[in-house]
């Protein structure tokens, strides 16, 4: 009798002691909340500054466009005369300049243009005057050949505006020049199927001559 | 009545009690200090998330704070979320650190779940 309850004590104790650890246990097992007290410190790299965009090249004052040698800026005259101003002589040396520069023209015809403001006959010589006078100009100081040059007023017959408004007849109130004649080469290429090179087979030079 | 069923007996309990808890068991200092140091592991993809929010916003800066769990016995990073009231940088960038941390593993793995909180601060380097 005595046995059979010291064996139940003793189970009793081991059982109390073996939940106290399992309770134990639970509670080591629980999370653990915590939170730092410092941030962690990221430093960025801004992105550079954009470049900054190139500034657009000023429009060429002249330019070789197929048979015309294009002025975007008007050879200013004195008032209804063949006097070119010296404010043009920079746009005439310009000109000058791209002639030479274009060996491959060989032929220029200067066309005086006129506006339809008074009579047809003055304005035609004027036109022609005036494309003398751009003629000279080139030959003169521009250092241009002669032969290469030739000058012929228009009067009002080819406008490329309206003369019903002061803009317009602004605008017929020109001096164009024409290229006459120019060498263009002309090239014969074949592709290299190995290497994607062109090759030049055959070259032919030749005046083109406007009409 | 037994608090366990008959065959878990006393032996039993004991084992099974030593096999949960075998892991390390790190007091509240070095866990901070551990998942802070594996945070840290990360910083150059969390670096990346700000310079492309620089891209958008050059003098951008603020904080991005998260709370997630560091899973017990795997040690793997768990159920980040962003804090939004104490977060002060775009959801773009708090979201891009919740993803760079999701998922990293903490060794050796705790006994312990983590309960965590961790802050960012953002700013840009000067000069």
């Amino acid at each position: 009798m005595l046995r059979s309850r010291s064996l139940l004590n003793l189970r009793r104790a081991a059982r109390v002691t073996m939940l106290s650890a399992v309770a134990v246990s639970a509670a080591a097992c629980g999370p653990i909340v915590f939170e730092d007290s410092t941030a962690l410190p990221v430093e960025g790299t801004p992105p550079p500054p954009p470049e900054p965009e190139p500034e657009p090249e000023p429009p060429k004052r002249v330019e070789v466009r197929e048979d015309k040698i294009v002025i975007n800026e008007k050879i200013q005259f004195e008032f209804n005369k063949a006097r070119i101003l010296p404010e043009s002589d920079s746009l005439l040396a310009e000109i000058a300049k791209v002639i030479k520069e274009n060996p491959q023209i060989k032929k220029i015809r200067i066309e005086g243009h006129a506006s339809s403001e008074g009579n047809d006959d003055y304005n035609l010589k004027l036109s022609q005057k005036r494309a003398e006078a751009v003629r000279k100009w080139l030959i003169e100081r521009g250092g241009i050949p002669a032969e290469m040059l030739e000058a012929k007023g228009y009067g009002e017959t080819r406008p490329i505006a309206s003369n019903d408004t002061e803009e317009g007849r602004e605008k017929n109130r020109r001096v164009e020049f024409t290229i006459l004649e120019q060498e263009v080469t002309r090239k014969k290429v074949e592709i290299d199927p190995k290497t994607g090179e062109e090759k030049v087979v055959e070259e032919e030079k030749a005046t083109a001559k406007a009409d | 009545m037994h608090a366990f069923p008959m065959p878990l007996r006393t032996p039993t309990l004991a084992a099974l009690c030593l096999a949960g808890c075998t892991f390390i068991a790190r007091g509240p200092d070095q866990y901070r200090d551990d998942t802070r140091a594996l945070l840290e592991t990360k910083t150059g993809s969390i670096q990346a998330c700000y310079d492309e929010a620089l891209k958008q916003d050059p003098n951008l800066s603020g904080t991005v704070t998260v709370h997630f769990k560091v899973e017990k016995k795997t040690g793997i990073i768990r159920d980040v979320e962003v804090d939004p009231d104490r977060s002060t940088a775009p959801s773009s960038l708090a979201n891009c650190v919740a993803k760079a941390i999701d998922g990293l593993q903490l060794t050796p793995e705790d006994q312990r779940d983590g309960v965590a909180t961790f802050t960012w601060k953002f700013s840009p380097k000067s000069g």
